[in-house]
């Protein structure tokens, strides 16, 4: 049978490193074909390879049988190969007819010539019914509008081939099931589809058929009718994993932090403002911030952390009134932070990974004296959070933060923060870009703080995670707090719902009993 | 994990050797093309004149006579670079180093002149703490500027360089004892402040003027080096340099860094200015409306060295090496930009000593990665 | 990829001009200014090893040779006697105006050579008190250094240009031409310069006297800078601005910059040094000395015998070395004709000008020079 694309004995090496062994990767037409594997397995790697941004050394690529050079991306543009990436490349001021026809303009002479290009935006848009407004700003969209607004960009440029990566990261249930549906309405015009996760769930609503890599190589192809998320993930780890974390009930001792009226300032005139928010955190729970991004929470941990000035209200953590206190306070009185940018915030990424892990307790007794630096602690401690959490380098402690991939730079701030003394840990998205092997050990270690009677502030995005490991979950929306919600007593549909803002308890949200 | 690396390897990949490599490769280059320069523009006596350069004229004056020379005038050219080197650890480019450098020379020569009395034969060192104490005044107020008001640090320091220069031509002008009237500059300097020789005329030749101030310097570079490499006070400035959103993010003062970076540096330049005022025997300071040039050279100095002070030591006897050679130089009759031009071409070619140690760090990891 | 690292690299490049160029003057800094890029091997002679005549002259002059004022000279007159005698010359800038530098540049010169070393300004006076002592084989020539009028080292001559008569031609010049609003742009405040000065301001006081022309008044400012810069540019044109119809410079390779200024705005500006009707087009005359002609009969004078060492000399008119440059000129009321008669007056001391003029012998500190010259018939204004 005549594939769409194949990739044949596809083997793509960088020093000291075979990124792509010997994959073979068939997709046929209007198929959605998942690509699974954990970071580092080589899916981004063999994309880049369709795309053209690499070139193999090994191997072919056919396309409708026919061998081709893939050798820069307009080659791939010209097979009709387009992508979906997971930042996307929109011009933040264009409107959306803008952005869909930059790079592929019509044009006579130097002037461009829109009204071809708009009826034709507007014809895709009907006939996939999508409903963008080509003349609005992407800036004023929203994400889920957005990627819309990049599948545009595909078939405006008649791409017959699309790949997505890691599409649904940004997206709120809601806006997922649309995608779903879009998927759907693409393969039926003919489209083939090349969908890369790593979230079992979606590669089984919406997958036909699943490549899984590990470590480079391609470990199997999988019809998913019929398959199991065990399986899959078994083959993606190569061991068991347990993707449900086993969770003790444990009885919330007493309250680690509490916040009160809380209203932090965003940037000027955004919605971002933390307005009002009051909640606590005791001994021995997870709390969970669930929301869209962009609806406070990040306001709301800078205001907790320090890093942005609390307008008003409070914040007591441990028993000590932290409100007006410096980070440096905060961050030796028993405040943990997983911060939400590891690049910005969480590493200075020029430093070895054994200085990225004292960031936190430079100052120590047990790491400087008299104002000198004990490295060689500092590497053996390194060394041991190497091995408990994991963490995958090149050159131990002295590796150059900055070489190390995303996945085990996160691990390696979540091993340093979570191993250091604490009351409370606040964890904003703290299994970013780790694959299932690391989530679960993350979550496991979550748990067992828990258990021993720390308190969790959890800030996700991941709904799977939200309810997997939460004992409360406070949902935020435009800077408020608008419900508090059990786990065990409601479902993804109605988290959506209250993240949409489409509704809110009109219950108080502080949590439990108070103290 | 792999094997733990052979102690070899782990130093040639070190942050060191390639700030080293770097530095090397960077003025070999640019000697190269100093004597293409050459070559294109006065063939006939391009190579004798190249020579000269290269062998610092050490021909002509001697080998000691004229190692001494560079050690002396090395000494402002090392303390800039540190002034320099040392903030740009903290991510703040230190242009108001040549102000320091004024009030640090100013503030020598002022006690050192006028305190005599009062200090004996220690003059020489009351006056060289005045000279740091005054630069890193200089250098504090302007990291205030910085850390308080938000200003632009290249703004913020090329104002103070002229704020700085003009105050002291202003107290100097009015200063009894001090001034020189209708000569323009300031009175000889007394014995007592000048540096000891600490025994480098036995060494270099009497004539040649190295003293005691290349061996503050050294020591002052070991002691800048340790500082970042060792200590909690480094540990912050770099922190803060390298990514200020983190070093906040982990309750460091981003603005007390700056501080005590600028307040450093300040009193590494004008500490450079008093030792080089009073050093040999004694230099006057004219009034002028021109910024010391040892300021600008500071920042090659430190360009060239990648801001490690370790580096510095090399690079700033690198930079007067060529000026001592630069002197033989003009006595082949070439244009007297000429010898400007070459000399600079190859300062120049320190902005890329940052592009070699890339390159350098690409390859190591290649060689390493083969192992 | 490529293109943004090449790009990079050429910002740094530009940045590391730019950073160097900001620097004074010195003999690596870069120097600023408009030096013509004059053939590499070209200007100075003894493109070998070994040079018998050495010109060693400060730091702080960034053109040097090319400074088109007294460097410049003093280099002609070494060039014209060399070239003519066989005898080979370089010369030797310092690292910095240290008297140690100077020593250096000295030691330099004398082990590649030197027989005869010229020194040029004021800078060198320190070092040479040492280096006259310490190298009694070597003859030393000072133009223009201070501080030898009582005694110098027998194989020290001691050469300060009487500027003090060139400056009062040029005052006569200045009031006689008909310029009321005067105004005097010297570089330091020191002996060599301030001669002009005096002059200047002695000469325009006898003209106005002797011709009852009032009204004149005079502006002086110390610039602090002889190389030419924007500084110096943008002083002059608020000058000019003010009113100041003429400005007197004497700032060395600074004159190019007020001169631009006059040509700005289409004033007049007066030369010094040398004759620098060429260099703009409003410049009117050149109050000059002639050092030229000095330098090689001092030069003459060491390799015949007659080295007169250990004296002073301040050769002024009655040498016929100093004076206006008249050959050409934009005058348009003072005739040639006029500057003989002044120039006639003063050198044969009519009515007393020359004995009772106030030269470098009588003014300790140059305060009491404004005090001494007194001009009754010249108003002062904004004198710093």
């Amino acid at each position: 049978m005549e594939y769409a694309f194949e990739m044949l004995g596809i083997t793509k090496k960088f020093p000291g490193i075979v990124a792509n062994d010997n994959i073979t990767l068939q997709v046929r037409p209007q198929e959605v074909h998942a690509l699974l594997g954990e970071n580092g397995a080589g899916k981004s790697t063999l994309m880049n390879v369709l795309f053209g941004l690499y070139h193999p050394e090994e191997g072919e690529i056919r396309i409708k049988g026919t061998p081709a050079r893939i050798m820069n991306p307009g080659d791939a543009n010209r097979r009709r190969i387009g992508m979906v990436h997971q930042h996307f490349k929109l011009v933040q001021n264009f409107t959306a007819l803008e952005n869909i026809i930059l790079g592929a303009e019509t044009t006579r002479g130097a002037v461009l010539k829109m009204d071809k290009a708009r009826k034709r935006v507007v014809e895709i848009a009907e006939r996939y019914k999508f409903n963008i407004d080509p003349d609005m700003p992407v800036e004023d969209m929203t994400v889920g509008m957005q990627q819309r607004v990049e599948i545009m960009k595909m078939l405006y440029r008649e791409n017959e081939i699309l790949i997505f990566d890691e599409p649904t990261a940004v997206l709120t249930p809601q806006e997922v099931d649309e995608l779903m549906k879009i998927i759907r309405g693409l393969t039926e015009e003919g489209k083939s589809i090349v969908f890369i996760s790593h979230k079992l769930n979606e590669i089984f609503r919406i997958a036909d058929r699943c490549t899984v890599l590990r470590r480079g190589k391609s470990v199997g192809v999988v019809d998913i009718e019929g398959a199991t998320k065990e399986e899959l993930c078994e083959m993606m780890v190569g061991r068991k994993v347990l993707l449900q974390p086993q969770k003790t009930h444990v009885n919330p001792g007493d309250v680690l932090m509490e916040v009160k009226n809380l209203t932090v300032a965003g940037v000027k005139g955004h919605k971002d403002t933390v307005r009002n928010v009051s909640f606590n955190v005791r001994a021995g729970e997870i709390v969970c911030i669930a929301g869209i991004d962009g609806n406070g929470q990040t306001e709301l941990v800078y205001g907790l952390t320090g890093m942005r000035k609390i307008e008003s209200g409070s914040m007591v953590l441990d028993g000590r009134n932290c409100t007006k206190e410096t980070i440096h306070f905060r961050n030796t009185h028993k405040l943990s932070h997983i911060p939400e940018d590891r690049h910005k915030h969480g590493l200075v990424l020029d430093y070895t990974l054994a200085e990225n892990m004292i960031l936190q307790t430079f100052f120590e007794r047990n790491v400087s004296r008299c104002g000198i630096i004990d490295y060689r602690k500092a590497s053996r401690r390194t060394d041991e959070m190497i091995t408990k959490y994991d963490i995958r380098t090149a050159r131990g402690p002295v590796t150059r933060t900055r070489s190390m991939s995303g996945g085990n730079q996160q691990k390696a701030i979540v091993a340093r923060e979570l191993e250091r003394d604490f009351a409370v840990v606040i964890a904003v998205q703290p299994t970013r870009g780790m694959d299932v092997g690391a989530i679960e050990f993350i979550h496991k270690q979550l748990l067992s703080l828990r258990d021993m009677g720390k308190g969790v502030l959890l800030v996700s995005l991941e709904l799977e995670e939200v309810m997997n490991i939460s004992d409360r979950i406070l949902v935020m929306y435009e800077g408020e707090i608008v419900g508090e919600l059990l786990p065990d007593e409601t479902d993804f549909r109605e988290l959506g719902l209250y993240m949409a803002g489409a509704k809110r308890s009109d219950g108080r949200s502080e949590g439990g009993t108070n103290g | 994990m792999d094997k733990p690396e052979k102690a070899s390897v782990r130093f040639l990949t070190s942050e060191s050797a390639g700030s080293l490599i770097a530095a090397v490769i960077t003025i070999i280059i640019g000697l190269l093309l100093g004597l293409l320069i050459l070559l294109i523009i006065a063939p006939t006596i391009a190579l004798p004149a190249f020579r000269m350069l290269l062998t610092g004229g050490f021909g002509k004056i001697g080998v000691l006579s004229g190692i001494g020379r560079v050690l002396y005038y090395a000494v402002p050219l090392i303390m800039c670079g540190l002034a320099v080197g040392f903030t740009l650890k903290t991510g703040v480019f230190n242009i108001g180093v040549a102000g320091q450098y004024v009030m640090g020379l100013f503030a020598g020569l002022y006690v050192g002149i006028s305190c005599a009395g009062i200090f004996g034969s220690f003059t020489w060192l009351a006056a060289i703490i005045a000279g740091a104490a005054a630069g890193g005044a200089w250098g504090f107020i302007q990291g205030v500027l910085q850390a308080f008001f938000n200003l632009n640090a290249i703004i913020c320091g090329i104002m103070m360089n002229y704020t700085g220069l003009f105050l002291v031509s202003m107290i100097v002008e009015n200063s009894k004892g001090v001034y020189v009237r209708g000569r323009g500059w300031t009175e000889i300097v007394p014995d007592a402040a000048v540096i000891p020789r600490a025994g480098l005329n036995n060494l270099f030749g009497n004539s040649t003027a190295a003293n005691l101030s290349i061996f503050i310097c050294i020591a002052l570079c070991i002691f800048a080096w340790f500082i970042l490499k060792k200590t909690t006070l480094g540990y912050r400035m770099k922190a803060v340099g390298l990514n200020a959103g983190a070093a906040r993010y982990a309750g460091i003062s981003v603005r007390k860094s700056i501080l005590v970076g600028m307040l450093l540096a300040g009193a590494f330049a004008g500490l450079g200015g008093a030792m080089n005022h009073l050093g040999a025997s004694g230099t006057r300071y004219a009034i002028t409306d021109a910024l010391p040039s040892q300021g600008f050279a500071g920042i090659s100095v430190a360009l060239i060295a990648s801001s490690n002070p370790l580096g510095i030591i090399i690079s700033g006897i690198f930079i007067a090496f060529l000026e001592v050679g630069g002197v033989g130089m003009q006595s082949f009759g070439l244009d007297p930009d000429l010898v400007d031009v070459i000399t600079s071409v190859i300062i120049y070619f320190c902005a890329f000593s940052f592009v070699f140690k890339y390159l350098y760090f690409k390859l190591a990891a290649r060689l390493r990665r083969s192992e | 990829m490529k293109r943004t690292r090449i790009l990079v690299l050429l910002l740094a490049l530009v940045l590391c001009m730019s950073m160097a160029a900001c620097g004074g003057g010195s003999s690596t800094g870069g120097g600023s200014g408009d030096t013509p890029a004059a053939s590499g091997a070209g200007d100075a002679g003894g493109g070998s090893d070994g040079a018998q005549i050495a010109c060693v002259f400060g730091a702080g002059h960034a053109e040097g040779i090319n400074d088109k004022a007294f460097i410049q000279d003093c280099w002609e007159g070494i060039k014209e006697f060399g070239d003519a005698n066989g005898k080979t010359y370089a010369y030797y800038q310092p690292i910095d105006d240290s008297k140690q530098s100077f020593l250096d540049a000295y030691d330099t010169a004398i082990k590649n050579g030197a027989e005869v070393v010229l020194t040029v300004g004021n800078e060198p006076s320190d070092s040479l008190v040492d280096a006259t002592r310490d190298n009694p084989d070597v003859k030393f020539i000072s133009i223009e250094a201070t501080g030898f009028e009582e005694s110098a080292m027998p194989n020290h001559y001691s050469i300060l240009m009487n500027a003090t008569d060139a400056g009062w031609l040029a005052g006569v010049a200045a009031v006689r031409e008909g310029y009321k609003s005067l105004g005097i742009l010297p570089c330091v405040a020191i002996p060599p310069v301030d001669m002009w000065t005096w002059g200047y301001v002695q000469g325009a006081n006898y003209a106005a006297n002797k011709y009852g022309i009032e009204g004149i008044t005079l502006q002086h400012h110390y610039l602090n800078n002889w190389s030419a810069s924007p500084e110096i540019q943008a002083t002059a044109a608020s000058w000019y601005n003010s009113g100041v119809e003429v400005i007197q410079c004497n700032t060395a390779g600074g004159n190019t910059s007020i001169i631009a200024a006059s040509d700005a705005a289409g004033a007049a500006v007066f030369g010094s040094d040398k004759d620098q009707f060429d260099e703009g087009e409003t410049v009117v005359t050149s109050e000059v000395v002639f050092r030229k002609p000095i330098v090689i009969s001092s030069l003459e004078s060491a390799y015949d015998g007659s080295f007169p060492g250990g004296t002073f000399w301040l050769p002024g008119v009655e040498a016929d070395a100093a004076g206006l440059a008249m050959d050409r000129t934009r005058f348009k009321n003072y005739t040639k004709d006029m500057y003989d008669e002044d120039y006639a007056d003063l050198k044969n001391d009519v009515g007393g000008i020359r004995s009772s003029m106030i030269t470098i012998y009588d003014i300790p500190e140059v305060d009491d020079m404004w005090n001494a010259v007194s001009p009754k018939y010249i108003e002062f204004i904004n004198i710093e």
